[in-house]
């Protein structure tokens, strides 16, 4: 495969090389802001901490502040935004409640800071237009954008897969799996693929590029302490690419049992800016916290529906010693909840990645074909998709709460798109893998766009028994029948033109009709050009 | 560019103090000084009699020399005799017996014998002697073998003779003129079924694979059903019904005379060959009071008995050596340079086909917290069966180093050591030890606090116990063993049970035991019982007497 890619690409001439792929580029961007600014879960309006929506969270719970994760970054940027600390006063910790943690009589959102940070200026700039809910939202559909683009140069430039793959793969991730669902959403997992994806190709840049490797190594460094400001087990998952970045920056030698360790300059001294972006994230948790280890998601939940966690009751089991300040934060992974996890994160017939993004079965039947042909990247990659899995099935909450599928596998859907990919250009049966990759793209893009115009919500049978509440995806097809969906655009513009059901149709087509035009056409187009 | 220089100068000496020494030496050195720290770490934190199991097997053996009826027919009809037999050197001196030290050091000493054998069985196939040496560091610093290897337990033991009798089997399988290797790997499977019932699983096995081995018509049969791949190698070795006839007759005459000796001693010590099978106090006995309550999972299905089988030994194991060793055993099957791979992957996994077996039969439980419905009583029992597999575990990693190349070492190399820190940040449970200090099986976990009471009162004389539920411990007390009348004691037990206070001193009645039957529920002996003895202790389920006279 890789020999028919590269016989290709080199029969390409390279300027127009360049033109198309700058032309592709432009088509992602129009193509994925579109599709997520058609999707994107807002209302009009500033929404700050004086308005209704704010006073009122729970009722309805509806989209765009339907679930808890959402609102709790929310909250951390309004109070960003209006007193300059990311402390809740009691209006924004109910917002984000359960969502929030009690520590020394303040209140402050169970996640790092990272997204709320990233999404102020969006805010701010949607202020002026008197639109702060839905830019402040946007922040995650602009940086989707930009880890799309990211994942079609890795496509093209690291793995040799000839265009129309890369692009497949860019969409499959994009608008075919639940990439779709967080990227219209103030959650963390967009950013942090988009940072794992600019260390991983910095990382592999550094390997090629020696005139510009400071510059690369930085971006990597960079990348991996920016991460914490995000979600705390960043900094496990991204070890597979810390590794391989390693791998490039410290070189071994052996000459007649001498053995020479040499470390290149530029992979030692670039390592000042993880120390000052890690350091800052240290910085932040003393000044706030009072200990520059101390993670706000090891705090007592605070949660004014709950009796034994509103502010008085919390309060008084302070001034009682009986509160927990703090636990170690690697003890919410047990290896005995492994098999459980993984069937939960995988094969559950509920909110598993089978249910949401099948395709990740042929996936793994791509390692099979790539086992003789490992390259450091293939191995790299295949790392980061174990290791996700791995951490998150043993989280003791691997359904990751009522979030649409499993998001904590969001990290790994890119990587598994790759992986692919590489079986799309395996030899043989062409016509049907096609056919296969249509079917598993239109079933993925039906089930995220479900999310997307319904409810981002499905909720874990476990608690669905309890409660009596409807489960799986499913629970949208009643949802978008009723009309209900929280689209600005849609409800802004459209709503009163055809009604939400004909619009997920047409949505699904076009988004279907592109993919058949890359995996049918496209591929001819380029033969020609050989 | 920094540069850092390891010399050959440096680290020469080390090399050749390696090459001038065998593996086998250095193996040894290591297994018995991690050992040693291991049971030195249990010896001081009180973990070396954890297991309920543990203390039994320690007073087995100690009855059968020191008991008020001392004999060999103190070994029970019940657990296979061979450990007890080598405990009873080391139990003898008192301190060895109540410490638990008799059983490390039998365990001890079966622990570095297999590591070396591990060494050797992987170099045998591998014909890498670092691969085969990094197999072994795996089986020595699994902590789950180090906690085992530091108890009474006989797990060590039958790991010892598994590990022997399969490395001569394999040797004979490689070449099959050499019949003394067939001899050796009878006599240790002899040894084995005489340890444990997984050792008569593994003679089985044996003869199965002989079987396949000399069947003459194997290949034709395949190739008629259109299998075109030779399953049996046959390039080095002849098929034929004499052979055959010949090589079984060698080994299972003494393979399968230790099933014969227990057949017999069942039947001759307590009238029923099969005593051990179906007596009150077997474990397919037990396994009937789970099945009533409904909380015997893998009864009767398969998937169930595999995944928990599989989940235990991965536990036991630990979960990225696990994922080290699947790696490995695909790499030692896809190499078609080893000969008679299927052959020899079907001998180290008897453990498997065992336990899987025995769950799907009822005849064993497993009780394993990511498997078990939190809704049973217990959620951790017998996780320690899972420890069979850990040689098995070893050899693959010891596969895959083989054939991996210097990125491949590394990554081989640093999973391993990851393994430990997840150990050491408290990710991954030392689940055998667990299920010791913890789960059912544990004696610690079950003491009341008549165990305390008995510890601090007791002063002398005989005291009457049922000691088959194992709630009070007689090596934690002051008692000694001949001062005990148990079941077994012949003809004192059945006469204390009618005239309690014609030998004892003090009587423990535990709610349900068999003493509690007959000197408490019914009212006339309980009359007898109160007028010679004192209640000197209550609590709802057990009472202590003390004779009133003294």
């Amino acid at each position: 495969m890789e020999e028919s890619c590269e016989a290709y690409r080199k029969s390409y001439p390279n300027k127009l090389m360049k033109a198309y792929k700058i032309i592709l580029t432009f088509i992602i961007i129009i193509l994925s802001l579109s599709v997520y600014l058609l999707t994107l879960k807002a209302v009009p309006g500033n929404i700050d901490s004086s308005s209704t929506l704010i006073d009122a969270p729970f009722e309805g719970n509806i989209p765009p502040t339907e679930l808890s994760h959402e609102r709790s970054s929310y909250a951390t940027m309004l109070a960003l935004d209006e007193k300059g600390t990311t402390e809740l006063d009691l209006n924004l910790g109910d917002l984000g409640a359960p969502d929030t943690g009690f520590y020394k009589g303040k209140i402050y959102s169970y996640f790092p800071p990272g997204v709320a940070v990233m999404a102020l200026p969006f805010y701010k700039i949607g202020k002026e237009f008197n639109m702060s809910l839905a830019f402040a939202y946007f922040s995650e559909s602009f940086i989707a954008t930009l880890t799309l683009i990211v994942l079609f140069f890795i496509c093209i430039n690291i793995f040799n897969l000839p265009i129309w793959t890369s692009l497949f793969v860019t969409f499959l991730t994009g608008f075919g799996s639940n990439f779709l669902n967080f990227s219209i959403t103030l959650y963390q997992h967009i950013p942090t693929v988009f940072l794992m994806l600019v260390a991983f190709y910095s990382s592999w840049k550094y390997r090629q590029d020696k005139n510009l490797s400071w510059i690369w190594a930085s971006f990597v460094w960079t990348a991996y302490g920016l991460s914490s400001f995000l979600d705390y087990p960043n900094l496990i998952l991204f070890l597979p690419i810390m590794i391989y970045f390693a791998s490039a920056g410290i070189v071994t030698s052996e000459q007649e049992g001498n053995y020479g360790i040499k470390i290149k300059t530029s992979f030692i001294f670039t390592f000042i800016f993880l120390i000052v972006v890690g350091g800052g994230h240290m910085y932040y948790n003393y000044t706030t916290f009072g200990n520059w280890k101390t993670f706000s998601n090891t705090f007592e939940t605070y949660d004014p529906r709950n009796p034994d966690k509103t502010y008085e009751a919390l309060i008084l089991r302070q001034n009682n010693d009986t509160l927990r300040e703090g636990t170690e934060s690697l003890g919410v992974f047990k290896e005995n909840r492994l098999i459980n996890g993984i069937y939960v994160l995988l094969f559950q017939l509920d909110k598993s990645l089978f249910m949401h993004s099948p395709f990740y079965i042929i996936s793994i039947l791509a390692i099979y074909h790539l086992r003789k042909k490992l390259t450091a990247e293939y191995i790299t990659i295949i790392s980061m998709i174990i290791l996700n899995i791995f951490v998150y099935s043993s989280f003791h909450d691997p359904w990751g709460g009522w979030a649409f599928g499993p998001r904590y596998l969001v990290p790994s859907i890119p990587f598994l798109a790759i992986l692919f990919g590489y079986w799309l250009n395996v030899k043989g049966a062409n016509f049907l893998k096609r056919i296969t990759a249509l079917l598993f793209f239109t079933y993925g893009s039906a089930v995220a766009l479900s999310g997307a115009l319904g409810r981002g919500i499905t909720v874990p049978k476990r608690d669905a028994v309890f409660d009596n509440l409807p489960t799986t995806y499913l629970s949208n097809i009643s949802y978008i029948k009723d009309g209900g969906n929280g689209s600005l655009i849609f409800n802004s513009y459209i709503s009163d033109k055809i009604t939400l059901v004909d619009f997920y149709f047409l949505f699904l087509l076009i988004l279907t009709f592109i993919a058949i035009i890359i995996l049918f056409i496209m591929p001819k187009f380029e033969k020609q050009n050989v | 560019m920094f540069n850092i220089q390891i010399k050959k100068e440096y680290y020469d000496w080390i090399v050749k103090d390696i090459r001038e020494s065998t593996p086998e030496r250095w193996i040894t050195i290591i297994s018995f000084m991690v050992g040693t720290l291991a049971t030195l770490y249990c010896y001081l934190n009180g973990y070396i009699t954890l297991y309920g199991d543990a203390e039994s097997h320690l007073n087995i053996a100690k009855r059968v020399i020191d008991s008020i009826t001392p004999g060999f027919a103190q070994l029970g009809g019940v657990w296979l005799p061979l450990p007890h037999v080598l405990l009873i050197p080391f139990v003898q001196f008192d301190f060895l017996w109540k410490t638990g030290l008799a059983g490390s050091i039998i365990s001890g000493i079966a622990f570095i014998v297999s590591s070396v054998y591990i060494y050797k069985l992987g170099n045998l196939l591998t014909k890498n002697k670092t691969a085969a040496f990094f197999g072994s560091l795996v089986f020595i610093f699994n902590p789950n073998i180090l906690y085992m290897q530091s108890t009474p337990m006989t797990e060590l033991i039958l790991i010892v003779f598994f590990i022997l009798s399969s490395y001569y089997f394999i040797l004979f399988l490689l070449d099959d003129k050499k019949i003394l290797n067939l001899v050796i790997a009878a006599f240790f499977g002899f040894l084995a079924t005489l340890s444990r019932y997984d050792g008569w699983a593994l003679v089985l096995m044996e003869t199965g694979i002989l079987f396949l081995y000399y069947f003459p018509y194997w290949n034709q049969i395949f190739r008629a059903i259109g299998i075109k791949k030779q399953i049996i190698d046959e390039t080095e070795h002849k098929s034929s019904w004499g052979l055959l006839e010949g090589r079984l007759g060698v080994f299972c005459t003494l393979a399968f005379f230790g099933i014969l000796i227990w057949f017999t001693w069942g039947y001759a010590i307590l009238g029923d060959p099969l005593y051990f099978s179906h007596s009150q106090f077997s474990a397919n006995s037990q396994q009937q009071g789970w099945l009533a309550r409904g909380e015997l999972p893998a009864y009767n299905n398969i998937f169930l008995s595999i995944v928990y089988y599989l989940v235990t030994s991965i536990s036991n194991i630990g979960v990225l050596i696990s994922l080290l060793s699947i790696s490995g055993l695909f790499v030692f099957l896809q190499n078609k340079n080893n000969k008679n791979r299927i052959l020899i992957i079907l001998l180290l996994l008897v453990p498997l086909f065992f336990n899987v077996a025995t769950l799907f039969m009822g005849q064993s439980i497993i009780f394993i917290p990511s498997l078990t419905p939190s809704t049973f009583e217990w959620t951790l029992f017998n996780v320690r069966y899972g420890v069979m597999m850990i040689p098995f575990a070893a050899l693959c990693a010891g596969f895959l180093w083989s054939n991996s190349k210097i990125v491949g070492k590394f990554i081989i190399t640093s999973l391993f050591l990851l393994q430990f820190a997840l150990y050491g940040v408290g990710y991954s449970k030392v689940i055998s030890y667990e299920d010791g200090a913890r789960g059912l099986s544990s004696q610690v976990q079950k003491a009341p606090e008549a165990q305390k009471w008995l510890e601090e009162n007791y002063d002398y004389g005989v005291l009457l116990l049922d000691d088959y539920s194992r709630r009070i411990s007689i090596i934690r007390t002051k008692i000694k063993m001949e001062d005990v009348i148990y079941i077994g004691n012949k003809p004192y037990w059945e006469e204390s049970l009618v005239n309690p206070e014609k030998y004892n001193r003090w009587i423990v009645l535990q709610k349900g035991d068999s003493i509690w039957n007959n000197l408490w529920t019914n009212p006339a002996a309980r009359e007898r019982l109160t007028n010679h003895f004192k209640e000197v202790y209550n609590s709802d389920d057990i009472l202590i007497f003390k004779k009133i006279s003294d």
